[in-house]
């Protein structure tokens, strides 16, 4: 058992290399970000895949506040924090994420045990939740259009660009289209 | 504010020899408390990992930012003999054309501040309590856990299951705590934390366990995996403790705060004159905007 165990460090351990986002990120023009039409019909099937596949929307949101938000629970979900420890004075989080990445690292190690569906589905919940207390509605989506503007993370660690270039594509999602279809619930 | 709550405030936190101190209660026919240490007590209604940090200081913020800078200097000087072999290696394999051993070297990444492996402090000032070692455990299975602590402010931070070589499992209240303070003589009492290990997000079958009453805040998400009861009339104190002060934990909101160890983030549920939220805004019950 320490065996396996020291094995699955190593293999965590050199697996990856965690990229780190710059301190600053920058708030592209959301006219120059490219989103598929959302109002496609979708099937029986699709439905039955609606906890995996969709999109989030908050009326009166503007792009900005949305990536905001949407950044910010990227930033939660993979586990950023500055090394420096939590400060009682209030602080925007999302400014602040750059830095250590000691719950990225560290989870590594788990991430090796419990398998990369794990490490997903727990990505797709942390975001749920964290969007949920934003006030974000989610709205159901077709399997292919939804890969086309989103990453699912598991042992493996999405390229910055793409992940900063698919949250904004979210974020216009969740600012500047009208939504069509039921609001899911959380 | 105490001397003895001042000079910890003052202090790089405890010494090797007195973080040995800073221990569990256990449960023996007769206890013996420090009468100047700071004790936490509280109870769960299961058994469950219940993790609290201590607020670093100001001198513990410069002593870390010291063993940071030191640790990256070694890292640094690491890399530099490790990335120097690893541009002979690559030349090599550039001048076979990648025809012999295998796929090219990959470089070595180089330390820097922002992505060093190195605890945070807050990491370093986390406690657990529970599931075991357990002060006491009543009739109706509820589990008390008491332990002897830094003096200092303490910030309620998830239910975690920690891996001493790295990692973790479980959850935070990343998105909205609370902390309060433990002074020096005395024993704050915290009242009661229940942990649900999941949410429906996680295991939506939760909803058809769950007591009737519970089902609708489980599905909105009003309750969260952590919810705290501060100490009250029906929570009543172990004897044992009765020559001791004890004082209720006064609560004051805290967050957000980050979810170091990448596990499942949520919030405390919202507590009743203590702590509401506006949206994600960590706000004071009085605050709480009429529109949401």
């Amino acid at each position: 058992m320490a065996a396996a165990w020291a094995a699955m460090v190593a293999c965590a351990q050199s697996a990856y290399a965690v990229p780190v986002p710059p301190a600053k990120l920058p708030v592209p023009d959301p006219i120059t970000i490219n989103l598929p039409d959302l109002r496609g019909q979708t099937t029986a099937a699709d439905e039955a895949d609606f906890d995996k596949y969709f999109y989030f929307h908050r009326s009166g949101t503007t792009f900005g506040e949305a990536l905001a938000d949407i950044r910010e629970c990227d930033g939660y979900a993979r586990g950023l924090a500055s090394p420096f420890g939590y400060q009682e004075t209030p602080y925007p989080y999302a400014g602040t994420m750059a830095g250590a990445l000691g719950g990225a690292l560290g989870n590594l190690l788990v991430s090796a045990i419990f398998g990369s569906a794990e490490v997903r589905k727990a990505r797709r919940s942390n975001m749920r939740r964290c969007m949920n207390y934003k006030g974000y509605d989610r709205y159901g989506l077709n399997k292919d259009v939804w890969q086309s503007f989103n990453f699912e993370e598991g042992l493996h660690h999405v390229d910055e660009d793409k992940r900063q270039l698919m949250l904004a594509q979210q974020a216009k999602a969740a600012s500047l289209v009208d939504p069509v279809g039921k609001v899911l619930g959380r | 504010m105490s001397l003895l709550l001042a000079f910890a405030i003052a202090s790089v936190g405890p010494t090797k020899a007195e973080k040995k101190l800073l221990q569990p209660v256990k449960d023996t026919p007769a206890v013996q408390l420090d009468p100047n240490g700071a004790y936490i007590l509280l109870r769960s209604p299961a058994p469950a990992a219940i993790n609290l940090f201590r607020l670093a200081t100001p001198p513990e913020i410069e002593d870390y930012r010291g063993r940071r800078w030191q640790a990256l200097q070694k890292a640094h000087t690491k890399w530099v003999n490790k990335h120097a072999q690893w541009q002979q290696e690559i030349a090599t394999w550039n001048q076979t054309k990648g025809t012999v051993g295998g796929s090219a070297p990959e470089e070595p990444i180089e330390p820097t501040d922002d992505n060093l492996d190195f605890s945070t402090i807050d990491e370093e000032n986390m406690l657990g309590f529970g599931p075991l070692f357990r002060f006491a455990k009543d009739s109706g299975g509820t589990s008390t856990y008491l332990q002897r602590v830094w003096p200092g402010r303490y910030v309620l931070y998830g239910s975690l299951l920690i891996n001493p070589n790295g990692g973790a499992t479980g959850m935070c209240v990343c998105m909205g705590t609370v902390a309060f303070d433990a002074n020096a003589g005395e024993i704050t009492d915290v009242g009661s934390v229940q942990v649900n290990g999941t949410d429906v997000l996680i295991y939506p079958n939760l909803l058809n366990k769950a007591k009737p009453e519970e089902v609708e805040g489980l599905r909105s998400g009003a309750i969260t995996m952590m919810r705290l009861t501060p100490a009250n009339s029906s929570m009543p104190l172990d004897p044992r403790l009765s020559s001791f002060k004890t004082v209720p934990a006064v609560f004051k909101r805290a967050g957000p705060v980050p979810n170091y160890y990448g596990v499942q983030v949520d919030r405390l549920t919202a507590i009743p004159g203590v702590l509401s939220y506006d949206r994600d805004k960590i706000v004071d019950p009085g605050e709480v905007s009429a529109a949401h």
